[in-house]
């Protein structure tokens, strides 16, 4: 093997090597930031997606721990990750409990909820609390359109 | 001659090093992961785990959804998605999100049957109804006819669309 051959190889691995490590480095760090970036938007709402489908069509018995266990989740996803959006989305689904239980013949518990449902409302608009019958309608008003 | 051989070796040179590369970038990114979930209270990492677990969930329902236009492509991450909600269904400590996993599943057999049925193959279409069915009955929803699922499929596949076409509106 000529010199001018030893060198071109050894040139040629360097650069090989080089070149795709740095291209497979930058392709999958790119594509593990997407997936990072699109899935952290993403997490909640397969819990939403699935609370509202069981408040839909499911009965109270299994309806009711599926709202709960999202309202028990965004709270604790509030106390880590404050946001007005993730406020909002615990006052629907405590206004939703609300109307589970008024639908259940339980007043009591029902009113409990609604006054959680109000007060995260106002939290997450940093405004007065709306009143019980503006919370009903805001809800029936996102069931009607398939809202979550 | 040489000048070719020299080229050979560069293009396995690359390849290689596509490979380190790509194996160093994921190991990075476990590395950062790990580190940020050492400073988790015991409460924020069972929140983080659960948060993870839905990440995978959704990311797959998300190209599912995002391929609806291909539906050979579809299918085929309709697949992997059965393949690995049916998995993280029978991991321990998912009690807690274990039934959102179930309806999931559930709605993925639904939207598997109608594209088994767009193929012709009507025994399997069947097939997936039922075990649609078997699920969303166990999770006690009142109506599990063939026909109201199939809606509340197609509903959910719309709410995608719908939602992916408000953020481009919103750019």
């Amino acid at each position: 093997m000529t010199r001018a051959a030893k060198i071109t190889y050894s040139i040629a691995i360097l650069l090989g090597l080089i070149a795709g490590a740095t291209i497979g480095f930058e392709r999958t760090a790119v594509s593990l930031e997407f997936y990072d970036s699109i899935t952290t938007s993403l997490a909640p709402d397969a819990l939403a997606d699935y609370s509202y489908l069981q408040y839909k069509h499911a009965d109270l018995e299994h309806a009711r721990p599926a709202l709960q266990n999202y309202a028990e989740f965004l709270e604790e996803l509030e106390k880590i990750h404050s946001d007005w959006l993730e406020r909002r989305k615990l006052s629907i689904a405590y206004a939703r409990l609300a109307l589970l239980e008024e639908a259940a013949n339980d007043p009591e518990r029902s009113s409990i909820l609604m006054a959680k449902a109000r007060y995260w409302y106002a939290a997450g608009s940093g405004g007065k609390e709306p009143s019980d019958s503006d919370m009903k309608k805001a809800v029936v008003i996102l069931d009607e359109n398939n809202l979550r | 001659m040489w000048f070719s051989i020299a080229l050979v070796i560069f293009g396995l040179c690359a390849w290689a090093g596509f490979a380190v590369g790509s194996k160093y970038a994921g190991y990075r990114y476990r590395q950062r992961h790990t580190d940020i979930e050492k400073s988790y209270s015991p409460e924020q990492a069972r929140l983080e785990s659960d948060l993870s677990q839905f990440r995978s969930m959704e990311f797959l329902k998300f190209l599912v959804r995002a391929t609806q236009t291909n539906a050979s492509v579809q299918k085929e991450y309709l697949h992997s998605e059965i393949a690995m909600l049916e998995k993280q269904a029978r991991q321990p400590d998912m009690e807690r999100i274990k039934n959102a996993i179930e309806l999931d599943l559930g709605l993925a057999y639904v939207e598997k049957a109608m594209a088994e049925e767009r193929d012709g193959k009507n025994a399997q279409a069947r097939q997936d109804t039922a075990a649609a069915q078997a699920i969303f009955s166990s999770l006690g929803w009142k109506d599990c006819s063939e026909e109201t699922l199939r809606i509340v499929a197609r509903k959910d596949l719309n709410w995608f669309v719908e939602k992916v076409t408000e953020g481009n509106a919103a750019k």
